[in-house]
């Protein structure tokens, strides 16, 4: 482990060069595939960069201001912290933080993001994005079992919950073809945490951009940037978790790291561009009643597998 | 005020609120083509406001919030005729392609030669200030302060199990991104869920996409460039139910289908629908959702009353389509689902019909004609007029407000506004 | 330990920052009064959004609560789970099998339902 004076600068560089390529990704795959005549994807990319600095801040009346701050705050620390829980080379030095049981803190990550996805909503007192939270709630609470359900799936070959384990377990064969249903399943919490596609219930189009529609200026620039943090961070601990992250021939791993997650992170981008968000009681219904006895047939099978 | 004729250098993004007035809903949707433009769905992201086609006096107060919500540095386009209610705003014809002004206006604002547009509202509370203390709590309990001269949410009774809590009441739109423009609706909310619907204002008329079909009632036209008229309509209606439901690359795709279309190009529709497929999108949609009560189901036409069980459709007396061996389409559900699906079957259909009737004269549909809504012209069983107005508060009570959203997106806007009563 | 006070660290440390980047404000903040009206399409609301309303998800919350406190017991038997083995499974799979009871009877019951 690294001290928190090398582990901080060292994980907040990699986030801004990840949140740098989030924001290629979304500019290449809205000029590809989704050139839209209402465009809800405010995100990182340079343009939208230049869109929102200079731009004047207006609050609305009478808004949590504070709690509107925070939000941004809260999940790009989120992400941060998530980022930091990551080995990045296989041999020395490790993850930033070696935490002793990684893949439950990276769990609490993911439950605190609904926090602050809420908070943001609720904070400018105004009616859309206060619909988007509310709705956000609901699905995220449910998506983020089944993803606990799969990633103790990877934690069994380990026998541990520390990530660095978990990469060490999967030298010989990665989680991947373990638990073919593991990654699937993985990314759909993906999309919900970075609020993309069929899972974007808070700031989706059909709310004119539910809990950033009233965000403007810098706050407007803070969620977007916190939004792509937490791409970067879910597709790094995807990568680590199911693709062996930093193993692999030839290159560092830090390179593997990087390559990996950024094909997790495209691959994200495709699907938020590509997949239709289903009514919110149906998606809710599919997650319970169909994915998360999915998510129990990928540990039985990740069981089995750990016992050959 | 003029804009710099100078052409801005580099890439230059303009990301402007759309405020669609009558007949401008394809123009808007037109501009997407151009990838330095972005229709952003809030005032609070635009430094551009464009207002487009003609917008009656009676939306003007709404107009004036929008634009005042926008932040500084900001500047007003008018593309379109009539007048409207900001005073600073660059007028542009509406044949004029409004993408190199739009930029140069971008590039005026952020070199700041380019004054920032005042506000049109006067700058007071509109709620005044009432409560004791900073924080305003008003020292009268949870309900009896007024805190920010705005009242709290009173409560109501609660739809589904009797419960008594916050009903609240509010008014979207006219120019809410996911409403069709022109709707404003006053609503009664639970949450996100719907408990009461009262129409304020229809929607505005949209009669360009109908002009080709009107102009062949009085003079000869090429019928396969109506069907390709009709196939255009329903794609973009598809690509617009698309992209209010996130799947940005299935609308693209759409939007781009039509446009081959309307120039005239080959359009294969097996791509779009395997965007379709891959999208999820139709098995994300409640099956049975914006089913018409039989009661109501009198005041569909067109492609929604075909989807619903009645396969009227004018075109199976007429000529040329007689001559070509047409038969309508027809589905039974008459759910969202079904107009969905409908939409990209009867594009098909009209696609494949004016491959068939190219090269024919053009005709003269006097005697009325089947329009990309409904029948046009006077149609020989049945007038327009006497059908029922359509209850939207029967349709949309109890719905959680995406579905409510997707039940509207499912008509055109144009056959909305005629559903809702609307005249002309 | 170090470890989570390192994490803590680098999460305060991180968000500290966005926080600050929240604090810039381009003037002139915040805005006039009609500026702060909050978007609603062009009209103007007549009440404040805060409100009391039904959470409509609240049944399937309870079943969820069951399902975070059936992953406390899961985080420790992952970590012995290759040392016990088959007996391990067969323990986790029941556990399983009488909550997943307990989602048949709520969507029986219809919590997942919206309305």
């Amino acid at each position: 482990m690294m001290g928190p004076l090398t582990a901080l600068p060292l994980t907040l560089c990699v986030l801004f060069a990840g949140m740098i390529l989030v924001g290629v990704l979304d500019a290449l795959a809205w000029r590809l595939l989704g050139r839209v005549p209402i465009d809800d994807d405010d995100r990182l990319t340079l343009g939208g960069l230049r869109a929102v600095i200079r731009r004047q801040s207006i609050s609305t009346e009478r808004p949590d201001l504070a709690a509107w701050r925070l939000a941004p705050a809260l999940y790009f620390g989120l992400a941060a912290a998530g980022l930091a829980l990551v080995p990045v080379a296989v041999a020395v030095g490790r993850a930033p933080v070696d935490v002793e049981a990684g893949i439950v803190v990276w769990g609490a990550v993911e439950a605190l993001t609904v926090i602050a996805v809420f908070l943001h909503g609720w904070s400018s007192n105004a009616l859309l994005p206060l619909m988007g939270a509310y709705r956000f709630v609901a699905i995220g609470l449910s998506i983020m079992l089944v993803s606990m359900f799969v990633l103790i799936g990877a934690a069994l070959p380990a026998g541990s919950l520390r990530l660095t384990a978990i990469v060490e377990s999967q030298r010989e064969l990665w989680n991947l073809v373990r638990q073919p249903l593991g990654l699937p399943l993985f990314l759909l919490l993906g999309l919900a945490i970075t609020l993309r596609g069929p899972l974007d219930y808070a700031d989706a189009p059909d709310l004119a951009g539910g809990t950033s529609a009233e965000d403007n200026a810098q706050l407007r620039l803070a969620w977007q940037l916190a939004r792509a943090a937490m791409l970067v961070a879910f597709a790094a601990m995807a990568a680590t978790v199911f693709l062996g992250g930093p193993l692999g021939p030839v290159l560092p791993g830090p390179v593997w790291l990087a390559l990996k997650a950024g094909l997790v992170a495209a691959v994200l981008v495709v699907l938020g561009h590509l997949l239709a968000r289903p009514d919110a009681s149906r998606m809710m219904t599919f997650i319970w009643v169909v994915l998360l006895p999915l998510s129990f047939l990928d540990l039985a099978i990740a069981g089995l597998e750990a016992l050959r | 005020m003029a804009v710099s004729e100078a052409i801005p250098r580099g890439h230059r993004q303009v990301r402007y609120f759309a405020a669609i007035g009558e007949d401008a809903l394809a123009w808007v949707e037109g501009l997407a083509r151009d990838a330095g433009l972005r229709r952003v769905p809030t005032p609070r992201a635009a430094s551009l406001l464009l207002i487009a086609g003609r917008l009656p006096e009676r939306s003007w107060p709404a107009l004036r919030r929008v634009h005042d919500q926008m932040p500084h540095p900001r500047a007003v386009l008018h593309w379109g005729e009539g007048a409207q209610p900001v005073p600073d705003a660059v007028a542009l014809a509406p044949a004029a392609t409004p993408a190199v002004a739009m930029r140069a206006l971008q590039g005026d604002l952020d070199r700041g030669a380019r004054g920032s547009s005042p506000d049109l509202l006067p700058n007071e509370p509109p709620a005044p200030w009432l409560g004791k203390g900073p924080h305003g709590q008003g020292g009268e309990g949870m309900m009896g302060g007024t805190p920010y001269g705005r009242p709290m949410t009173m409560r109501g009774d609660e739809l589904r199990d009797g419960l008594r809590l916050d009903a609240h009441a509010v008014t979207l739109g006219p120019f809410a991104p996911m409403l069709p423009p022109g709707l404003a609706l006053d609503l009664r909310l639970q949450g996100d869920v719907i408990q009461r619907v009262e129409v304020m204002q229809p929607p505005f008329r949209d009669a360009m996409v109908e002009a080709p079909f009107a102009a062949a009632i009085d003079r000869p036209m090429s019928a396969a460039g109506l069907e390709r008229a009709r196939a255009v309509h329903h794609l973009r209606c598809l690509g617009r139910f698309c992209a209010l439901r996130g799947a940005a690359a299935p609308a693209a795709r759409a939007y781009a289908s039509a446009y081959r279309a309307t120039i005239g190009g080959r359009v294969d529709l097996g791509s779009l629908r395997r965007w379709l497929w891959l999208s999820g999108l139709r098995p994300g949609i409640a099956p049975g959702l914006g089913t018409l009560s039989a009661a109501q189901r009198g005041c569909l036409s067109g492609p929604a009353l075909r989807a619903a069980g009645v396969p009227d459709d004018l075109r199976t007396r007429l000529e040329p389509y007689t001559g070509v061996g047409f038969a309508p389409i027809a589905r039974q559900a008459g759910d969202v689902r079904a107009r969905i699906d409908q939409w990209l079957a009867e594009a098909a259909q009209a696609l494949d019909l004016a491959a068939r009737l190219e090269g024919l004269p053009p005709t003269t549909f006097a005697e009325g004609l089947e329009g990309p809504a409904g029948a046009l012209g006077a149609p020989a069983g049945g007038d327009r007029g006497d059908r029922p107005a359509l209850d939207l508060d029967a349709l949309l009570r109890g719905l959680e407000w995406g579905q409510a959203v997707s039940v509207l997106a499912s008509f055109s806007p144009d056959a909305l506004r005629r559903m809702l009563g609307a005249a002309g | 330990m170090t470890a989570l006070i390192a994490l803590a660290l680098i999460l305060l440390l991180s968000g500290g920052l966005m926080l600050l980047l929240a604090q810039v404000e381009v003037g002139p903040m915040p805005g006039s009064e009609p500026q702060k009206v909050p978007f609603l399409g062009g009209s103007e609301p007549a009440t404040h959004a805060w409100q009391r309303f039904h959470l409509r998800y609240y049944p399937m919350t309870l079943l969820f609560i069951a399902f975070e406190m059936e992953m406390m017991f899961m985080y420790p038997w992952a970590v012995v789970y290759a040392e016990i083995g088959a007996k391990a499974l067969a323990e986790m799979g029941m556990f399983l099998l009488i909550l997943s009871i307990g989602i048949f009877y709520g969507w029986r019951e219809g919590i997942f339902r919206w309305q």
